[in-house]
């Protein structure tokens, strides 16, 4: 008997022919290329024993698009 | 090198702590590319905790809503995560101890077996085990995962001992699938039943949650650790009811 459907096109599992180097750097530019979904899924989790992060509030004091007043933040890390 | 192959190294600087699982995993079995975040299966002690830390510290990384990364929390099942930006990428990092549906056994087998190994991940059958969810997009996964066991006749011929439902193949492809279809959907309710407790013991955690977000934004991760662990004494527990596995 032979199994009909197929999630991933050939060109998906061509993975398998890839250096190890090629695959590195395909497999981050597929990231980087997936970060246009990010707003879609910010609340999402894709494991673990949480669904959605809370929501919080716009209009509170600890609105995540600014800090609470009074805190600078950090400079941000860089990680070459 | 990939971030999320970069970060299973330096989880595993000296020592094996750290085992890639999830959608990564499926990357290095060379099956697709598929997912934006890192999973990460933990050693649960305390050194291990403490070093996970110290390497999301150096990426700036913060706390995402879920159980503090300490082994108090970890060891009753709940998991921890993370999130910051490495040139451009937003990089998601989710931590258990306790995967799902692998029995104690296995775990301990599964920490001998990847001693050693600079960036270890998942192996096919404890994989597909971890992807047997509530999301029907994980089933697809495990489908093509399966196909991998052609090269393992042994494994598929233990397989067909444990799955009652091959013996429906004689009657032939419709009801196979039936069979299948129905298997699918047991284990989907299976893991909704696993996580309803953790979702109803979270529910005040998750009411002041907003509260700790803001007082730990833009604040080192040590600093934030120690908030959030303060703060999740008494409001979450360190257990709920119902199996972990």
């Amino acid at each position: 008997m032979q199994i009909r459907d197929e999630f991933l096109s050939d060109e998906d599992l061509d993975l398998k022919s890839l250096s190890d180097e090629e695959l590195d750097r395909v497999w981050t530019e597929w990231l980087v290329q997936a970060q246009i979904t990010n707003d879609l899924d910010r609340s999402e989790y894709s494991h673990g024993v949480f669904a959605r992060e809370p929501a919080i509030d716009a209009g509170s004091q600890f609105s995540p698009m600014g800090s609470p007043s009074g805190k600078k933040k950090p400079a941000p890390v860089t990680r070459l | 090198m990939n971030i999320y192959l970069r970060l299973t190294q330096e989880f595993n600087d000296g020592r094996l702590r750290a085992i890639l699982s999830g959608g990564q995993a499926v990357v290095l079995h060379r099956l697709a590319l598929m997912s934006k975040d890192g999973d990460w299966i933990l050693l649960e002690d305390d050194e291990t905790m403490g070093h996970i830390l110290s390497v999301l510290e150096s990426f700036g990384a913060t706390y995402r809503f879920g159980a503090p990364l300490d082994i108090r929390w970890m060891s009753g099942g709940w998991s921890a995560h993370f999130e910051f930006t490495y040139q451009g990428i937003r990089v998601r990092t989710d931590f258990i101890t306790r995967p799902p549906r692998l029995t104690a056994d296995r775990i301990e087998r599964l920490w001998r077996d990847k001693a050693g190994q600079p960036a270890p991940f998942l192996d096919v059958s404890d994989l597909i085990e971890t992807k047997k969810t509530n999301r029907e997009k994980d089933y697809a996964v495990i489908g093509e995962l399966a196909r991998l066991f052609r090269e393992y006749p042994q494994e598929v011929a233990e397989i067909k001992r444990q799955r009652p439902i091959l013996a429906s193949i004689p009657d032939g492809l419709h009801a196979l699938e039936a069979a299948l279809d129905a298997e699918r959907r047991a284990m989907i309710h299976a893991n909704e039943d696993r996580l309803s407790p953790y979702f109803a013991a979270s529910e005040a955690w998750s009411r002041i949650w907003p509260d700790i977000s803001g007082k730990i934004e833009g604040r080192p991760l040590s600093f934030a650790h120690a908030a959030v662990v303060d703060a999740a004494l008494g409001i979450l527990p360190f257990a709920v009811q119902g199996e972990l596995t």
